[in-house]
């Protein structure tokens, strides 16, 4: 039985075969098979398709029309390249003919989709025959199935991502799909919604916009572009995909300067950065695949997939954190719990926004180790967080920001409202034009694409054009209002990563209450406070913690005592504990990312003598225990890779009384920079 | 106000245009500044946006008819590190005149930055 891993490597190796294999027949067998299969499509329309027949003929059309509007599709993409090729060669004649070609493949590709959902429905209805088991049905399950390998790899492969991430999606592996058959045409059904799409060699837009995915600013720029333009068409802003001047423009002259001076604020991909936003979240460490089975898991599963929950993995331990305004608003959303927007200004709900909680489950307990049940076998612990303060709220700083407003935001206003009409001729409205001869052109041929193009494939087709942008041809009076533009925008971007980091610095002081429930060892309390602050000007992250720990009950350690007389009394509280840590990041060597220089210390007293995990009690081993650590944190920029150091020093641990030091060093990879890394502009 | 087309209005010399912007997205500080005849400043949020358009101070081309031209810029900025949104309408003193809607994605950490041309006649 094929791992989940191995079988999304199967399924996307099956489907570029698939798709290297309609890419590599010759334009003259594409053109041929076009041919044929207008006439299949039409004669099998017209016929009189004896009853018995029907279903299969539907089906075969299904399929036919499939394959007919994916072989159009490379005519169009065919067709494409072959104007890019050509670039200014390209005769008046020439491009006419391929406008119109373009047009007619587009009418005729949305048509077949038309009918192939007209068809896919009339197999749904209770009209149509009834045939679980035929042939027809199958493959149109197993149609349906393709569409959706045709996303499952992808989603497999953002799982594996999101992993390294540190979260596992917790979709109940029923949404996956059985192998794609070989004789299944690809592009079944009509197009999907942008977001579901995510071709190869495509950015996701999806996950660059919501920030799941490592991106640089370009990116993100490109993204919004795209994803813009249909929203435009719905306001009745344009009657066609194509750009606006006005809305775009800004971004074209920041793509412009990236490609030409590659600023680091624009070209640099940003890590995706889970363990830290404004406002906090959770750490977490390590991922794993479990088999997932219904009742509870699902119920959190959903409650995860809606934004009720954050879930992590350690090891064997899953943990999923909430906050109760979350849970509500989650719901809230999935029309679940009907009421008006709550008041802001409740005393209750402000009480419980700095609330959280946390439970943990350990899959190796329970009747069936590895399977995840969330059963109360499998609860290890849990956990709630109050916020006692937070200074890490951005209303906090709203005189920083509105001071950053009043200058490095409102110089950029200025300088692109002055440096406007020095690139842009805007005199006749409707025809707004690039003042630069090499800029219009590349523009007035991106718009020509562009109104070809279908809503999914815009973000493909503005990738494909910024290659072809005239970055090395532009006039030196672009070039000097690119070069203003870009020092205000240097200016803006530092001025609000001031206003961020302050917030990020700011104080946050927690109280948890963690209680640990053992399966041998008595279960315990812990109480425990955390505080944190930035210094140093806002580069040196400083967190204390101080906690307390109790024994909930006493019975099975009073017994263990009555059979060992020799051991002293057992008592309520196990230990008490001081922990500190300091984060310097240090200055970034130009092949490296940024130094982390960390170092942290422990105290325990544990006042009583340590229990083991069968529920035991070791003689003679209360007493103080300190812990030291001192390491740094290497990235290589860019590469995904990470490598920590460390030392540790320790008097003793709680088992055994002996001094060690410990080095660690290890390696952690991040799929998603090391491609990030290679991939072009 | 009159819509000419994506972006571009003729509007009367001295009419007031009113813009109204609200953060629909993603939690954020509210940060939209303007700028127009060569000033500007920070929007404060809840509060619309007026500007007189004065014809003397325009300075463009226009091939509107007895018109000039000027530009207009709103700059959005976000503290959310992504799903900020802002929705703005636009409309002019003017009586039957157009209502204009517009928005402003966030794309990360760089601002969205919308410049409007209008013909003052």
């Amino acid at each position: 039985m094929l791992s989940k891993k191995a079988t999304s490597l199967v399924l996307l190796v099956t489907l570029l075969i698939a798709g290297l294999s309609t890419h590599a027949q010759s334009p003259q067998a594409n053109t041929e098979r076009i041919r044929q299969l207008r006439e299949e499509i039409t004669k099998r329309q017209t016929a009189e398709v004896p009853a018995d027949l029907v279903e299969l003929n539907r089906s075969i059309l299904i399929e036919r029309r499939a394959e007919l509007r994916t072989l159009l599709k490379v005519e169009v993409d065919n067709l494409r390249k072959h104007r890019s090729v050509l670039g200014s060669l390209i005769t008046p004649q020439e491009s006419q003919k391929i406008d119109e070609s373009l047009q007619t493949h587009a009418t005729e590709i949305e048509r077949l989709g038309i009918d192939i959902a007209k068809a896919l429905e009339a197999d749904r209805t209770p009209q149509a025959k009834p045939a679980v088991s035929s042939p027809t049905t199958s493959s149109v399950t197993t149609s349906s199935a393709t569409e959706n390998a045709t996303t499952a790899p992808s989603k497999a492969l953002e799982m594996t991502a999101a992993a390294s991430d540190k979260k596992v999606n917790l979709t109940p592996t029923n949404s996956g799909v059985p192998p794609a058959r070989s004789d299944v045409k690809l592009d079944v059904l009509p197009p999907v919604p942008p977001a579901q799409t995510n071709s190869a060699g495509t950015l996701d837009c999806d996950g660059v916009l919501k920030g799941t995915k490592t991106a640089s600013e370009l990116d993100k720029i490109v993204c919004r572009m795209a994803t813009d333009i249909p929203q435009h068409r719905s306001l009745g802003q344009i009657s066609q995909n194509e750009l606006i001047l006005a809305n775009d423009g800004f971004g074209l002259m920041e793509i412009l300067i990236a490609r030409r001076t590659t600023p680091k604020y624009l070209v640099e991909a940003e890590e995706v950065r889970l363990d830290k936003q404004v406002g906090g979240a959770p750490a977490n460490t390590g991922s794993t695949s479990l088999v997932l089975k219904g009742g509870v898991p699902a119920i959190l599963g959903f409650a995860v997939e809606n934004g009720g929950l954050t879930q992590s993995v350690n090891g064997s331990s899953i943990t999923f954190r909430g906050n109760p305004v979350g849970m509500i608003n989650a719901f809230r959303n999935l029309g679940f719990v009907t009421s008006t927007k709550a008041d802001e200004n409740d005393p209750i709900l402000r009480f419980l926004k700095k609330t959280s909680f946390a439970f943990t489950f350990n899959t190796d307990r329970g009747s069936q180790p590895g399977v995840f049940t969330a059963t109360k076998q499998q609860l290890s612990s849990f956990s709630t967080r109050f916020e006692l303060i937070n200074r890490r709220q951005p209303r906090l700083y709203i005189k920083d920001w509105e001071d950053f407003l009043n200058t490095k935001a409102q110089n950029l206003a200025n300088v692109i409202n002055a440096t406007q009409t020095d690139l842009i001729d805007s005199s006749s409205p409707g025809n707004e034009r690039w003042k630069d001869p090499k800029m219009q052109a590349w523009f007035e041929e991106t718009q020509r694409q562009l109104r070809l193009t279908p809503d999914g494939e815009l973000s493909s087709v503005l990738q494909a054009r910024l290659d072809q942008m005239p970055v090395k041809e532009l006039l030196p009076a672009t070039v000097q209002a690119l070069e203003t533009i870009e020092q205000a925008l240097g200016l803006y971007m530092s001025g609000r990563d001031d206003v961020l980091n302050k917030i990020n610095r700011g104080t946050v002081v927690t109280f948890e209450y963690l209680n640990k429930r053992e399966v041998n060892a008595p279960d315990t309390s812990t109480f425990n406070f955390i505080a944190e602050k930035g210094t140093g000007g806002g580069k040196v992250d400083f967190t204390f913690n101080g906690s307390l720990t109790m024994f909930n009950n006493l019975d099975a350690l009073r017994t263990f005592v009555r059979l060992n007389p020799t051991l002293p009394p057992a008592r309520r509280i196990r230990d008490f504990q001081f922990a500190g840590q300091i984060d310097v990041p240090l200055g970034s060597p130009t092949e490296f990312g940024n130094f982390v220089l960390f170092a942290a210390g422990r105290y325990e007293r544990l006042l009583q003598n340590a229990t083991t995990e069968l529920g035991g009690i070791l003689p003679a081993t209360s007493g103080d225990i300190a812990y030291l650590q001192a390491g740094f944190k290497v990235p290589l920029k860019g590469t995904g890779f990470k490598i920590p150091v460390s030392v540790t020093f320790a008097n003793r641990s709680e088992l055994v009384k002996e001094k060690h030091v410990r080095g660690n060093i290890g390696f952690t990879l991040d799929l998603d920079s090391f491609f990030a890394r290679f991939k072009p502009f | 106000m009159k819509k000419l087309a994506a972006g571009a209005f003729q509007v009367k010399d001295g009419e007031v245009i009113t813009v109204e912007v609200k953060s629909t997205g993603t939690t954020t500080l509210f940060g939209v500044n303007f700028s127009i005849f060569g000033g500007g400043s920070p929007l404060t949020e809840g509060e619309p946006l007026e500007v007189t358009m004065d014809k003397s101070k325009a300075q463009g081309n226009s091939t509107v008819p007895n018109a000039k031209s000027t530009p207009m810029t709103l700059l959005f900025s976000f503290t959310s590190s992504n799903g900020g949104k802002y929705g703005l309408t636009m409309t002019g003193s003017e009586a039957g005149g157009d209502t204009y809607n517009d928005f402003a994605n966030q794309a990360g950490n760089s601002p969205k930055a919308i410049t409007y041309t209008f013909h003052i006649v």
